[in-house]
């Protein structure tokens, strides 16, 4: 099924094999390794189309939703965001994102992952939509914040990175956090 | 890997070993407790069910997912407990714990004995440097287990778990090799 989501200056859509190029151009940059845990740095050519082939499997869409935002004037890729562990039974899932390095402090996440929330909750009628940060990414926790998270706590040493553990921050915004006006936003 | 068939672990009352097919009816007795059904996700209704159950912790024990074990009173040979090492991630070296004893015998403190034991065998046998836990915030109870094993409370997640169509917050606890006074480590 093809999931395809409409932002005042973006589209959100699933990157298709072809997009390999653009992801490279957006994605390959050491900050964004430096706030992830699964995305290398340099990022090559191979790494885009693993993860394009990834994304369009359906093991993957089965428990993700993965899409990518293009700007709607210059069609250039922008920011990434996704559900991912979609859980059926606790009707719950977790938000992830990146941005272009280049575009940072203009919103774009902001507004990307706060269209994909309203996705969650009205499309996948998810109850709880959570999301975890490196403790010292203040960028990362300022945008949950802003999409109306609510931090939870920091669980230590909970991931292995370079065979550094690191603490992450918890943050989760629930369905009813969400007044009818927020909604309509 | 290590033959379950080999693993006893004690500790002072109890001795804690891999479930066996002749376990069934015990584990399928306590687990009918309404208070054990309340409070945790998994209960076999009758030994049938409970040998399924069984075999399957025996299979997910073959592959490295999850090490369940039960525990009996040493003086009388008696089950009255479950204790697990779920999820088992060696790339984040981490385990989910997971637990619950015969209403019977709650109160005397063999469950976090069996915890703290289980503890000491992620961080010395299965080489992990986290160790996880949760309980409903409904269940003090089991947050008193996780407390006298020495683990500490890090995050609240609210409606994190949907029971019967309600939805309950979570109390996430984890404890760190480096958490252990220095004379076990």
């Amino acid at each position: 099924m093809d999931i395809i989501l409409e932002t005042p200056r973006l589209i959100l859509k699933r990157l298709k094999p072809g997009d390999e190029s653009a992801l490279v151009d957006a994605i390959n940059h050491p900050d964004i390794a430096a706030t992830t845990l699964e995305i290398p740095h340099p990022y090559t050519l191979e790494n885009a189309a693993d993860w394009i082939r990834y994304v369009n499997s359906p093991d993957t869409m089965k428990e993700s939703v993965s899409l990518t935002g293009f700007h709607k004037d210059s069609n250039e890729i922008i920011c990434a965001v996704s559900l991912d562990k979609i859980n059926t039974r606790h009707l719950r899932a977790e938000i992830g994102y990146w941005c272009r390095v280049s575009q940072w402090n203009h919103g774009f996440m902001t507004e990307a992952a706060d269209r994909m929330i309203d996705y969650g909750f009205d499309e996948l009628n998810l109850e709880r939509i959570y999301g975890i940060c490196f403790q010292n990414n203040s960028a990362s926790a300022r945008v949950m914040e802003k999409l109306g998270m609510t931090f939870e706590g920091t669980a230590r040493s909970e991931y292995i990175k370079n065979g550094t553990p690191i603490d992450f921050h918890h943050y989760a915004i629930l369905r009813s956090d969400l007044s009818e006006n927020d909604r309509s936003r | 890997m290590t033959d379950p068939d080999e693993i006893i672990l004690e500790s002072e009352r109890l001795l804690i070993t891999p479930p066996r097919e002749k376990d069934a009816a015990d584990l399928a007795r306590i687990s009918s407790h309404p208070l054990i059904k309340k409070n945790i996700f998994t209960c076999p209704k009758n030994e049938n069910e409970a040998k399924i159950m069984i075999s399957t912790m025996m299979m997910w024990w073959d592959i490295d997912f999850s090490h369940v074990f039960v525990f009996r009173l040493k003086d009388t040979g008696r089950l009255v407990g479950t204790a697990g090492v779920n999820e088992i991630n060696r790339r984040h070296m981490k385990a989910i714990l997971a637990y619950w004893c015969d209403v019977d015998h709650w109160g005397k403190g063999y469950t976090s004995e069996a915890v703290t034991r289980l503890i000491d065998y992620c961080f010395d046998d299965l080489e992990l440097n986290r160790v996880e836990a949760s309980c409903f915030t409904s269940n003090p109870a089991s947050a008193r287990v996780m407390e006298n094993a020495g683990m500490s409370l890090e995050y609240i997640s609210r409606h994190h778990y949907r029971k019967d169509g309600d939805f309950h917050d979570a109390w996430h606890y984890a404890i760190l090799r480096s958490d252990r006074e220095p004379c076990k480590s």
